[in-house]
């Protein structure tokens, strides 16, 4: 049992927290340094694979793809963290009073948020673009709105789980404050659910971005963002993949960490689920 | 008897707050949709009277009868940028997304339940492991940038389908299957990756349970106790998650029309979106809402009739 313990296991929450954290820093590095100028373009270097001096090639105006990936999957994780922030946020306010206090203002609440949650969240996030326009700012707040249904959601349930609980009852008795009760008290123990949610959250609006940079209508030039580079990549496919390898595995690599961080938070903290 | 009349009660309700919520979403947008077909050249009785015949200037409530009314029996509304109507620009992009859709769907049935399975029988053994590992990196990457792989590898490299030559299905119905099986696989991927993970632990959560210890005492082999005894509840939480994986596909379709070429309702949207042409990504989303929510409530139905333990 003792060896046990002692010996480094390789489980979700620590594959994910590394990937994380190595994935968080790169992109806070790329922000203030990369080995090259994301938007210097050198005729003379057009499309040429990788090597010693462009690790990840160039792209079809001699850009250094390293650079732009780097800078590209900075605009990215803003987008997501923005997203799951405004998601994130909404969604707890929605879904705790909701939970708690239930009545006829959940009814109506949860009718329409089901409504809006069985709705895929990139469809929601289109109709807003298409009425508002494009660009960062406004993919993000978009996706965020478009998340809070699923986060109210979530929160609802463990909220309405917890409402009835002994801990609850007895500081309600005592005369703790509403509000006091539900961010001091309940909130905490429902936390590991809460973050695991949110890394879904986070990984679906990186997804989500990277679509809709993609179809053209997320971020915009100059504007450098994972999605667009694969779009921009996809004319250069048969010539230089590697336009398209790079910041592709880059975006799954950040996925990924971050959806084994989110599981693992659940099976590590989850306790009584 | 009685759940089924409540959920397809809720359905209509649910479907008109839909509506609601997208006819008055399209009606605050800034601009006059009798200017923006006539154009600025217009004179302003024209674009007057060209209100007046759209019913333009009558009360919302109204208006909003009318147009459910009017989206109910086929009449969508007139397109800005192609002056026709929007039933006949969709009508044959139909069957594309809902072909390409379905096939993925099929495709998702088809690697889950082997998947799911064999992990389990040969749960901690190598090639549970090496699914393990492969769901997850397979789920982890965007349906489109499969789609790009896709293209590299099969299309380009091992020349099995020509990329961008969409066969339309009014032409040659076979080689426009033939098509889309790779926009489709590529569509399936991520979903059925998730699937099989959840359909795996749901699997593994039955086979400690009490009535599989008996079936085991019974002398039943393990193939025997899988598929005959824990199948039939392990799937239950899958159904659910299959309802909502669909309407993904249906979201994740528009990108992967986009990747492959294919004409689609996806493309419709997308180049109506950049066109500003409201009367179509309205009747698009409306018409998408619809299928999600009727396909939720046939999941919720069907769940219901393959889990009798539920009572409501």
């Amino acid at each position: 049992m003792q060896k046990r313990q002692n010996k480094l296991k390789w489980n979700n929450y620590r594959i994910g927290l590394i990937l994380t954290a190595a994935m968080t820093f790169v992109i806070l590095l790329g922000i203030f340094w990369t080995p090259y100028d994301p938007e210097m373009m050198q005729g003379s270097l057009k499309l040429k694979g990788p090597s010693l001096a462009h690790w990840f090639g160039t792209d079809q105006f001699g850009r250094d793809v390293l650079s732009r990936v780097v800078r590209g999957a900075g605009s990215t994780f803003l987008i997501g963290v923005g997203t799951t922030l405004i998601g994130g946020i909404g969604g707890m306010i929605l879904g705790a009073v909701t939970g708690y206090f239930g009545g006829w203002l959940d009814e109506i609440l949860m009718r329409v948020n089901d409504a809006a949650a069985a709705f895929p969240s990139v469809l929601l996030a289109l109709v807003m673009i298409s009425l508002w326009g494009s660009g960062t700012y406004k993919v993000m707040l978009a996706l965020g709105i478009a998340f809070i249904p699923s986060f109210a959601r979530i929160v609802r349930g463990e909220f309405m789980r917890l409402r009835e609980s002994d801990y609850v009852i007895s500081a309600r008795l005592i005369g703790v404050k509403t509000p006091r009760i539900l961010f001091v008290h309940i909130l905490p123990n429902i936390l590991p659910a809460l973050l695991s949610a949110l890394a879904i959250g986070f990984n679906n609006a990186v997804l989500a971005e990277a679509g809709m940079s993609y179809l053209g209508i997320g971020v915009q030039p100059p504007d450098a963002s994972l999605g667009r580079m694969l779009s921009e990549a996809q004319t250069y496919l048969s010539g230089a993949p590697w336009c398209a390898v790079f910041p592709g595995v880059f975006l799954v690599l950040l996925v990924l960490g971050v959806g084994l961080l989110g599981e693992g938070i659940l099976d590590r903290f989850g306790g009584g689920r | 008897m009685k759940y089924t009349v409540k959920k397809i009660a809720g359905l209509i309700i649910t479907l008109l707050i839909v509506s609601m919520l997208a006819f008055l979403a399209f009606e605050l947008i800034p601009g006059d949709p009798a200017r923006s077909i006539l154009g600025t050249e217009a004179t302003e009785s024209k674009v007057q009277a060209l209100r007046e015949e759209m019913g333009l200037n009558r009360p919302l409530p109204q208006r909003y009868g009318q147009w459910v009314k009017d989206f109910v029996t086929g009449d969508m509304g007139t397109s800005y940028s192609y002056q026709e109507p929007v039933k006949d620009l969709i009508a044959d992009k139909l069957p594309v997304t809902f072909t390409m859709t379905a096939m993925a769907f099929v495709f998702i049935l088809l690697f889950f339940i082997p998947i799911g399975l064999l992990s389990v029988r040969y749960e901690n053994r190598w090639i549970d492991k090496l699914f393990l590992i492969g769901n997850q990196v397979t789920m982890s990457i965007p349906p489109f940038f499969v789609g790009m792989i896709f293209t590299v590898i099969f299309g380009l490299t091992l020349r099995l389908f020509v990329p961008g030559g969409y066969i339309s299905y009014t032409e040659n119905v076979s080689g426009f299957l033939g098509y889309l099986i790779f926009p489709s696989l590529a569509l399936a991927l991520p979903k059925a990756a998730m699937t099989a993970k959840m359909f795996r632990n749901a699997l593994l959560s039955e086979i400690h349970k009490d009535y599989i210890r008996t079936a085991k005492s019974r002398g039943n082999g393990p193939w025997r106790i899988l598929i005959c005894h824990a199948f039939r509840n392990g799937i239950l939480p899958v159904i659910t998650f299959l309802g909502m994986a669909a309407a993904d596909l249906i979201a994740n379709s528009i990108v992967i029309e986009q990747v492959f070429g294919i004409p689609g309702l996806g493309r419709t949207l997308i180049s109506s979106i950049s066109n500003r042409d409201y009367p179509v990504v309205e009747a698009v989303i409306v018409l998408i809402a619809a299928v999600i929510l009727i396909l939720n409530t046939v999941v919720d139905l069907l769940y219901r009739a393959l889990d009798k333990r539920i009572v409501l």
